[in-house]
């Protein structure tokens, strides 16, 4: 136990010591959140529209002007060939396809349900998914204006506010970045300035080393999150509306998985560049895999099966669902119990791959 | 028959095809300075490192200081001082960081690192630089400080590979009489070398080719035996035979 305090103590000495590695540790969290939050915004202007009007009546006609008086939308064909609207789909020319059916405002006037169809091109999973957010938003007023209901599919983030969908994710970019890459590079900075093998000499066990190593990174990661947290929070007006400190918990087990997989880095890397191309190559995959940037749901069956092994994707899920939605620990348990089986076997394939000599 | 710290029998380790320690069997007392020299290559670091316990042995059998090399390797590191040729302080800690540090992970009582801390410094008259980084300071004050460090734990027998490369002769020369003090207080040296003028200061010597020793006695015997005037020239002769092999 003393041991593991000693390495603790020289560990914090070091971190507080390099003022540049502070600084990334501080700054990172903020540039990071404001960069990509609104980089990574998926707001679209100017959406190109086809409107296939079969209905031709006055609430048709009303629902097109709506339309086309909205600044988010660019009325580009207003046919009745669908065939052709299809292709204009196709060729990118259109992002999104509308169609009024025929006794559409017959059918509503007699109490029954009218039928807007809507066609997207789906091959940009994300767009397609905002400009139907969009489409929904404007069919949705104007039902409101003709004292009409519409069903909205769209029950969380109800203002489709990129920023609350983007920012829980990018939070776990960040600590991921921590868990891997601080702990490979940690590490594997000790192998090659030798002091590693002078510690091998030593009496220190394997066990008192590894956790002195994992236990700052576990405390910065923590660190960085809250960071990121309060920043989601206060400037971002992210909503946090379930439990934080459940959040906590699963950051934590969170943390041990990506301090796992930066710990086995360390064992097969040899210096710091091969370390740094190994955990970017790994966050790489993860990141593409995790459903940060591209929505699971629009991945195809081989690439759905491969985000099951990526821990990114559980617990972006967790935050979102924790923050946005506001669940509760049994809406979550699948996550945490496959975190801590991951964290588990990632730790003791690190630890076995750890070799005093 | 002094007492025996280190026994090796037919000591071996390969890598592959290539064998770097060839079968070597030897023997050190207890409280001697015994040099392990050879040129670049022959398997000394590899050698040095089995016996630390840093490397598992391929074959044959070794102990120090008791302990055996394959099953007791923690009960080793307990019982020895270990300087390798990379550098191996912290230059991002502080002198004293490092004092504080290394004595630690050897479980020194709190009091006793500081009184021996202390010592130390006043020793190397470095008692002005404590909270000097390691970075700091010139690479001879670094080596000097690096071997007090080594053995601040009073172990019973320090390792020292190559302590003294790159350093200039007179840091040199107060580096050997560190390790004659060293010495009297009943600490065992196993120092590798490839400065011949360093060799003539060991009690016993060992020279390393190819993996395996050509010849172990003290310098003065080494000489009669190789009919050489001086350590060099044996040193040359051993090589010479190597390359007249290769050839």
């Amino acid at each position: 136990m003393r041991t593991i305090l000693i390495i603790l103590k020289k560990e914090f000495r070091q971190i507080f010591r390099s003022r540049p590695m502070l600084l990334v540790i501080l700054a990172m969290p903020v540039i990071q959140l404001l960069i990509l939050s609104n980089a990574a915004d998926y707001e679209i202007k100017q959406l190109r529209l086809a409107i296939e009007d079969f209905d031709k009546s006055r609430l048709s006609a009303e629902l097109i002007e709506d339309f086309t008086f909205n600044e988010w939308f660019e009325l580009t064909a207003l046919d009745l060939n669908q065939e052709k609207n299809d292709e204009l789909l196709a060729k990118d020319e259109v992002e999104a396809i509308i169609a009024i059916e025929a006794g559409f405002e017959k059918n509503l006037q007699q109490d029954r349900t009218g039928n807007i169809q809507i066609r997207l091109n789906a091959i940009d999973g994300a767009t397609a998914e905002v400009a139907a957010s969009y489409i929904a938003g404007v069919i949705n007023k104007w039902a409101v204006q003709e004292q009409k209901q519409v069903r909205s599919r769209y029950l969380y983030n109800p203002e489709l506010n990129y920023k609350s969908y983007m920012v829980p994710g990018i939070l776990v970019m960040l600590v991921s970045v921590i868990g891997i890459i601080l702990t490979a590079l940690n590490i594997v900075r000790e192998k090659e300035i030798g002091t590693q093998e002078q510690i091998n000499v030593t009496p220190i066990r394997k066990y008192e080393y590894i956790l002195g190593k994992l236990i700052p990174m576990l405390i910065i990661g923590i660190v960085e999150f809250s960071l990121g947290l309060i920043l989601a929070i206060v400037v971002f007006g992210v909503p946090h509306l379930g439990n934080i400190l459940l959040l906590y918990v699963y950051l934590f087990f969170y943390l041990v998985v990506m301090c796992g997989i930066g710990l086995f880095i360390s064992t097969v890397a040899g210096n710091q560049q091969q370390a740094l191309f190994l955990a970017f190559f790994m966050m790489m995959i993860f990141l593409f895999l995790s459903g940060l940037f591209a929505p699971i749901e629009s991945m195809p069956d081989w690439a759905k099966v491969m985000t099951k092994f990526v821990p990114l994707s559980y617990f972006i899920r967790v935050m979102r669902s924790i923050m946005l939605k506001g669940s509760g620990f049994l809406e979550l348990q699948m996550e945490l119990v496959v975190l801590i089986v991951m964290g588990i076997i990632m730790q003791t394939i690190a630890v076995l791959n750890y070799r005093k000599r | 028959m002094a007492e025996k710290i280190i026994e090796t029998v037919n000591l071996t380790k390969r890598f592959g095809d290539f064998t770097a320690v060839d079968a070597i069997s030897f023997e050190v007392n207890k409280g001697e300075i015994f040099g392990f020299l050879g040129a670049n290559g022959a398997g000394k670091t590899t050698a040095m490192k089995m016996l630390c316990g840093l490397l598992l042995p391929t074959s044959g059998q070794a102990t120090v200081a008791g302990y055996d090399v394959y099953r007791q390797s923690e009960k080793i590191k307990l019982n020895i001082g270990y300087m390798s040729q990379k550098f191996s302080l912290f230059s991002d800690l502080t002198v004293w960081e490092n004092i504080e540090f290394y004595a630690g992970i050897y479980r020194m009582p709190r009091q006793a690192i500081i009184t021996r801390g202390e010592k130390l410094l006043q020793d190397l008259e470095l008692a002005s630089q404590k909270r000097r980084l390691i970075g700091a300071l010139p690479l001879g004050i670094r080596q000097k400080l690096a071997f007090s460090i080594a053995i601040i734990h009073e172990p019973r027998l320090v390792f020292l590979d190559e302590p003294t490369g790159g350093v200039d002769p007179i840091t040199r020369r107060r580096f050997w009489e560190m390790i004659y003090n060293a010495t009297e207080r009943g600490i065992t040296v196993f120092v590798t070398t490839h400065y011949m003028d360093e060799a003539e200061y060991c009690d016993r010597i060992s020279m390393m080719v190819d993996g395996k020793i050509k010849g172990l006695d003290t310098p003065a015997n080494l000489k009669l035996q190789f009919k050489e005037k001086s350590m060099f020239d044996v040193f040359l002769q051993l090589a010479r035979e190597k390359s007249h092999e290769a050839l």
